[in-house]
C-alpha cells in the first residue's frame, strides 16, 4: 500500500503537471493511469484528479475554444506579405513606361478534418484578383481609403480521403496539379473538382492528378426566346507522374499533364473566351490542347539541396489558333519552355536559396489567362530571364528578391494577356520586387 | 388569527420540507435502469417523504443536467469530457465525480450463434465495419447486424475509447435507446451482435463472447484483467451537499454496495 507521503507526492506532482501547461494537462492522464496501476492512487483519487486537471485547463486560453465533438483536426495559419515593386515596359516605338508601387496581400484561413475521412478549407485573401491578392498602397480613391482593402474567398472547398492513397476535392480550392509559373500563376485557386491518386512500386512513387474546373459559367442555358443555346466553358487536366530516387540523395520527378477545354469554340460561351480573337486580345480559350511536363531533378550540393529544373509546354492545336488569329505563318509559336537552376532552401533562420531561370513563350502555346501575372507582365510571346532569391530572417520570416528581364518573342506579333504595363505593343519589360513575407 | 398563522406556517414548513427531499437523478441508462431506482426504493424506506425523479437517458444527459442545474446527480458511465469540464467551468459549476461501482461492457451475440469468443482485434473490426460477415471470424455465413447505443449513451463512447481504438462505428449499425432494447434486438436476430453493462448479461437469448479469452464477470472486472471494465459515476456541482449528499452516502455504504452487487454491477468499496 503506498504511504501519504508517496501518494501526496505523486498527486502533487500530477497538479504541477498540470498547471505546468494546458497541453500537459491532457498528457498527464497516462501518467495518472501508471500511479493507479502501482497503487499509489486509487481510482477516486484518479478521477478527481483528472477533472481537477481538466477544470484548470478549461480556465487557460486554450480550454477556452470550443471545437464541434465532429473535428478531430482543426488549423488556423495564413501569411503576410510587404512588397516593394518596380515594373517597366518599352514599346516597340521605344517609349517607357515605369510604374513603383509598395503592396501587401493577407491571406488567412483554416483547415480541418472531421470524422469519416473528410476534411474542408477556408481562405480569405485580399484583392479580388484571380492572379493577385496584392494590395497597393495608396490605391483608393483618396487618402488611406478602403475601398480597395477588401477581403475575399481565395479558397472554400470539402474534400474526402479515404485512404492516403486516394483524396477528392470539391470547391474553390488549392491548385491540385504539379506545375510552375509557366503555364499556371501560383496565385490561381480553381473551382471546380479534382481527384487525387497516389501509388508506389518499390521505391518509385506514382501519382494521378485529374482536374475539372469550372473556368466560365454561361449563367442560363436554353435561354427563353433565344434559339442559341449557352453553354459553360469547363478546364479539364490530366496528370500522371512518377518520383524517382536515385542514390546519394537525387531524384527526378516527371510529372506530364494535359490540359483540355470543353465548349471552347461555343461562340455563346462566356465572354471573354469565347472563340473570337480580336487584333490587341487572345484572350478566347479556343484551339487549347496543350500538353505541359514539368521536370525536376534534385541533388545535394554539399550539405545544401540543389535542383535543376524544366517544363515544357506545346499546343497540338497552336497552328489552328494562330491561323485563327490571322497569322498561319506563325504556327512554330505553339511551344513554351522554362528551364532553371535552383541552390539551397530557405526553410530555417540564416538559409539562403537562390533560383535563376530562363523562360521562352509562344504566342499561340498557352491560356493567357493563366500564366503567372508577375513574370513578364502576365504575357506570352515573351522571353527572358528571372532571378529569385530568399533569405530566412526565422523559420516564419523570409526577405525576397526577385529581377526579371524580358524581351518580345518575336516582334511581328503582340505580346497578349493582362498586365500592369498595359500595352500589348510591349516589347522589353522590367521586373524588381522586394518582399517581406510573414507566416502564421 | 394566532391559529391560521399556525396552520399556514405548519403548512408551509411541510412543502419545504417536502421540496427539500427531493432529489433529481439524470443520466446512464447503464446506472438508471435497474440500479439507482432499486437504491432509490431503498433509500425512500428509511428517509420516508423523499421523492426522485429519475430520467435514464443517457450520460451525456446526466453531465447536461448538472451543467444546466437541473438536477442533483449526474448519472455518466463515462468520464466528463474536457469540452463539459469548460462548459460547466463557463457556468460557474465544478464538475465532482464519485465511482460508485464498476462494470463491464459484454459483447453479446445471439445464443446460437457458434461464434464464442473474440479477440480485441475482431472486436474492434466488428463494431466498424471491416468485418461484416460472421464467416470471417468462424461463425456460420450470415451478414453481421451491429447494435450499439445511441450517441448521448456513456457506453457508446466508452466502448469506441475501449474498444475501437476511438474509430467511428460502422455506418450500417443501427443506435438503440437503452441495454436492455440491444440485448432483446440481439436475443431476436441470429446475425446480430452488441454491447450491455455487466447488468444485462443474463438475459435469455443471447450468450457473451469472452474477449482475448476474459469473460465481464465481477473477479474480472475488479482485478482489472477484463479490458472493457470501466467505472461508474455519479457526478454533482462540487460537493454533493443535503439531500443529494445523504444519497451519495447511501450509494457508498455497505447497503447500497450491496444493492450494487445484486443488481450485477461491482461494487466500487
Amino acid at each position: 500500500m503506498a504511504t501519504i507521503a508517496t501518494k501526496w507526492t505523486a498527486l502533487l506532482g500530477c497538479a504541477l503537471l498540470g498547471s505546468a501547461a494546458a497541453g500537459y494537462a491532457q498528457d498527464s492522464g497516462a501518467l495518472i493511469d501508471v500511479l493507479v496501476k502501482k497503487g499509489i492512487l486509487t481510482d477516486q483519487e484518479a478521477v478527481d484528479v483528472k477533472t481537477e486537471l481538466m477544470r484548470e485547463n478549461a480556465a487557460t486560453p486554450a480550454g477556452k475554444v470550443n471545437l464541434s465533438s465532429s473535428t478531430t483536426e482543426f488549423r488556423i495559419g495564413g501569411d503576410l506579405r510587404v512588397r516593394y515593386e518596380y515594373r517597366e515596359g518599352a514599346n516597340s516605338a521605344g517609349d517607357h513606361q515605369e510604374r513603383n508601387r509598395y503592396r501587401y496581400r493577407f491571406r488567412a484561413g483554416f483547415t480541418g478534418k472531421v470524422t469519416d475521412d473528410f476534411f474542408y478549407g477556408f481562405r480569405l485573401e485580399t484583392s479580388s484578383g484571380n492572379r493577385s491578392s496584392n494590395v497597393t498602397m495608396g490605391d483608393d480613391g483618396g487618402p488611406w481609403g478602403k475601398n480597395n482593402d477588401g477581403t475575399y474567398i481565395g479558397q472554400i472547398y470539402v474534400g474526402w480521403q479515404p485512404s492516403s492513397n486516394t483524396t477528392v476535392i470539391a470547391g474553390r480550392m488549392p491548385n491540385p496539379l504539379v506545375t510552375t509559373g509557366l503555364v499556371w500563376d501560383g496565385d490561381i485557386n480553381p473551382e471546380g473538382f479534382a481527384e487525387q491518386f497516389k501509388f508506389s512500386s518499390g521505391d518509385v512513387g506514382y501519382f494521378v492528378n485529374l482536374g475539372q474546373f469550372v473556368y466560365g459559367t454561361a449563367g442560363s442555358q436554353n435561354v427563353f426566346g433565344s434559339a442559341a443555346t449557352n453553354s459553360d466553358a469547363y478546364l479539364l487536366a490530366w496528370q500522371a507522374g512518377a518520383k524517382v530516387p536515385f542514390s546519394g540523395g537525387t531524384s527526378l520527378q516527371v510529372a506530364p499533364v494535359l490540359y483540355t477545354y470543353v465548349n471552347q469554340k461555343q461562340s455563346t460561351n462566356p465572354s471573354p473566351f469565347r472563340g473570337a480573337f480580336s487584333p490587341t486580345s487572345m484572350a478566347s480559350i479556343n484551339n487549347l490542347f496543350v500538353v505541359e511536363i514539368p521536370i525536376e531533378y534534385n541533388f545535394p550540393i554539399g550539405e545544401k539541396p540543389g535542383k535543376v529544373f524544366a517544363d515544357f509546354a506545346y499546343n497540338f492545336e497552336g497552328k489552328d489558333r494562330a491561323r485563327k488569329f490571322g497569322r498561319p505563318d506563325m504556327d512554330g509559336e505553339n511551344n513554351a519552355y522554362q528551364i532553371g537552376f535552383q541552390y539551397g532552401k530557405a526553410a530555417k533562420r540564416g538559409d539562403w536559396d537562390a533560383k535563376l531561370f530562363y523562360q521562352a513563350t509562344g504566342a499561340f502555346a498557352l491560356d493567357n489567362n493563366l500564366v503567372d501575372s508577375d513574370l513578364f507582365d502576365g504575357r506570352t510571346n515573351m522571353k527572358g530571364i528571372v532571378l529569385q532569391g530568399n533569405y530566412a530572417l526565422g523559420s516564419a520570416t523570409q526577405l525576397s528578391i526577385t529581377v526579371a528581364n524580358a524581351r518580345r518573342k518575336d516582334g511581328s506579333l503582340i505580346a497578349p494577356g493582362s498586365g500592369d504595363i498595359g500595352t500589348t505593343d510591349l516589347n522589353k519589360f522590367w521586373l524588381g520586387q522586394v518582399d517581406f513575407n510573414l507566416k502564421f | 388569527m394566532k391559529k391560521a398563522l399556525l396552520t399556514l406556517t405548519l403548512a408551509l414548513a411541510a412543502v419545504s420540507a417536502a421540496q427539500a427531499g427531493k432529489l433529481v437523478i439524470k443520466g446512464s441508462d447503464t446506472i438508471g435502469a435497474k440500479l439507482v431506482p432499486m437504491l432509490a426504493e431503498d433509500y425512500k424506506a428509511q428517509n420516508p417523504g423523499t421523492t426522485f425523479e429519475i430520467a435514464a437517458e443517457g450520460s451525456t444527459t446526466g453531465i447536461s443536467a448538472i451543467i444546466d442545474g437541473t438536477a442533483d446527480i449526474g448519472m455518466a458511465s463515462r468520464p466528463v469530457k474536457q469540452l463539459e469540464v469548460s462548459s460547466a467551468a463557463a457556468k460557474g459549476v465544478s464538475m465532482k465525480p464519485t465511482i460508485i461501482a464498476y462494470d463491464g461492457i459484454g459483447v453479446i451475440v445471439n445464443a446460437g450463434n457458434s461464434v464464442t469468443s473474440l479477440t480485441r482485434k475482431q472486436v474492434e473490426q466488428i463494431f466498424t465495419g471491416d468485418i461484416t460477415d460472421w464467416s470471417a471470424l468462424g461463425g456460420s455465413p450470415g451478414k453481421i447486424s451491429v447494435y450499439t447505443r445511441n450517441t448521448s449513451s456513456g457506453t457508446y463512447s466508452e466502448f469506441k475509447e475501449l474498444a475501437m481504438k476511438k474509430r467511428d462505428y460502422a455506418k450500417s449499425s443501427q443506435k438503440l435507446a437503452g441495454n436492455e432494447q440491444i440485448a432483446s434486438e440481439v436475443a431476436k436476430n441470429p446475425n446480430g451482435v452488441g454491447y450491455v453493462g455487466l447488468a444485462y448479461l443474463n438475459i435469455p437469448g443471447i450468450k457473451v463472447a469472452a474477449i482475448d479469452g476474459a469473460a465481464p464477470t465481477v473477479e474480472s472486472v475488479q482485478a482489472k484483467k477484463y479490458p472493457y471494465a470501466r467505472p461508474l459515476f455519479y457526478y454533482t456541482n462540487g460537493e454533493p451537499t443535503g439531500e443529494a449528499a445523504k444519497f451519495v452516502e447511501f450509494t457508498l455504504s455497505k447497503q447500497g454496495q450491496d444493492t450494487v452487487g445484486k443488481v450485477g454491477f461491482v461494487p466500487a468499496k
